[in-house]
């Protein structure tokens, strides 16, 4: 029992399982169209929507309280869809990579 | 004093690769990208197509607004948790073009759509050519059987009606059947299960009731 409850604890700690909620709940607006579902399932999938995108946001803190010596706001934290910060090359080196003697750039950074 | 060497060989990368947060997790908590944008972009064209026609096409517009249910349930409360949150509103404000988009979209398709403008567009486009078939019939042509093409309009019937021709349009409307008519002379005759709305010129839409 008590192992059941950490199960689910731990499933409802991840963003994918609230998306899939709210998958289910759009499809079911679509398959079930009856009056009486719609205010149910129309508040349901927002409400799933926001509980993953909560969830992933503390998944992100934990992340980088946990690594925080890879640099802060790089490559898993804002606007990293598109790579933009230095994942892709642009902004600052990462920090917790090997540096020059000289101080310059380390040299694991791309171009 | 000389200076000491720099090393000339790069050390060897890391053994163990960078810790990287799960994908979803980082599109969840990113700005709108590679798949929210162009989505939003196809459900604009699809909600401005689905209203292009007189009665518009019910299946287009139900798809569009599933589309766009979908997308306000994916960017409002990703836009809303990243505001709310202090480690979100940097990248809002970072990637502030990314999410003003799809609201921006949204109010052009609203616009657009309110004022009539894509079945304007699409009637203009059209009218050259609607108005050679409505002469040709009018002046004795047999209307052909059938559906065709006529300009941008894919058209089910054409049919000679109290001094002018009608233009029926596929798959427009739910229950009820839509067209264009062409009255020269004038206005349309009343009919008890047909609608008339006058648009420029000799063209009205025309509206037939289920």
């Amino acid at each position: 029992m008590a192992a059941d409850v950490v199960r689910l604890r731990r499933a409802l700690g991840r963003p994918g399982v609230w998306v899939a909620v709210c998958a289910v709940t759009i499809v079911a607006l679509v398959m079930f169209p009856a009056a009486a579902l719609w205010p149910l399932v129309a508040a349901a999938a927002p409400a799933a929507m926001f509980a993953a995108v909560v969830t992933a946001y503390e998944q992100a803190a934990a992340f980088r309280a946990r690594y925080s010596e890879y640099g802060e706001g790089t490559e898993y934290g804002e606007g990293t869809e598109y790579g933009e910060g230095t994942e892709y090359g642009e902004g600052p080196a990462r920090t917790g990579l090997p540096e020059r003697a000289d101080g310059g750039t380390p040299w694991t950074s791309e171009p | 004093m000389t200076q000491p060497d720099l090393p000339m060989t790069p050390p060897a990368p890391p053994t163990t690769p960078e810790p990287r947060l799960p994908r979803l997790t980082r599109a969840l908590i990113g700005p709108p990208g590679r798949w929210l944008l162009p989505l939003s972009a196809l459900t604009g064209l699809l909600l401005l197509y689905s209203v292009s026609a007189p009665g518009g096409y019910f299946g287009l517009a139900l798809l569009g607004g599933i589309l766009a249910l979908t997308l306000a349930v994916v960017w409002i409360p990703r836009f809303v948790v990243g505001l709310a949150r202090a480690d979100g509103r940097p990248g809002l404000r970072r990637h502030w073009v990314r999410w003003a988009a799809v609201p921006l979209m949204a109010a052009v398709v609203a616009g657009l759509g309110s004022a009539g403008v894509p079945q304007d567009v699409r009637f203009a486009l059209s009218r050259a050519s609607m108005e050679q078939v409505a002469h040709a019939v009018s002046t004795g042509a047999e209307p052909e059987g059938g559906g065709r093409q006529i300009g941008l309009f894919s058209v089910s019937s054409v049919v000679r009606t109290g001094g002018g021709v009608s233009f029926g349009l596929r798959d427009t409307g739910f229950l009820d059947t839509h067209g264009f008519a062409w009255f020269p002379a004038g206005a349309p005759p009343q009919e008890p299960e047909t609608s008339y709305e006058h648009l420029e010129g000799p063209w009205y839409e025309w509206r037939r009731t289920w």
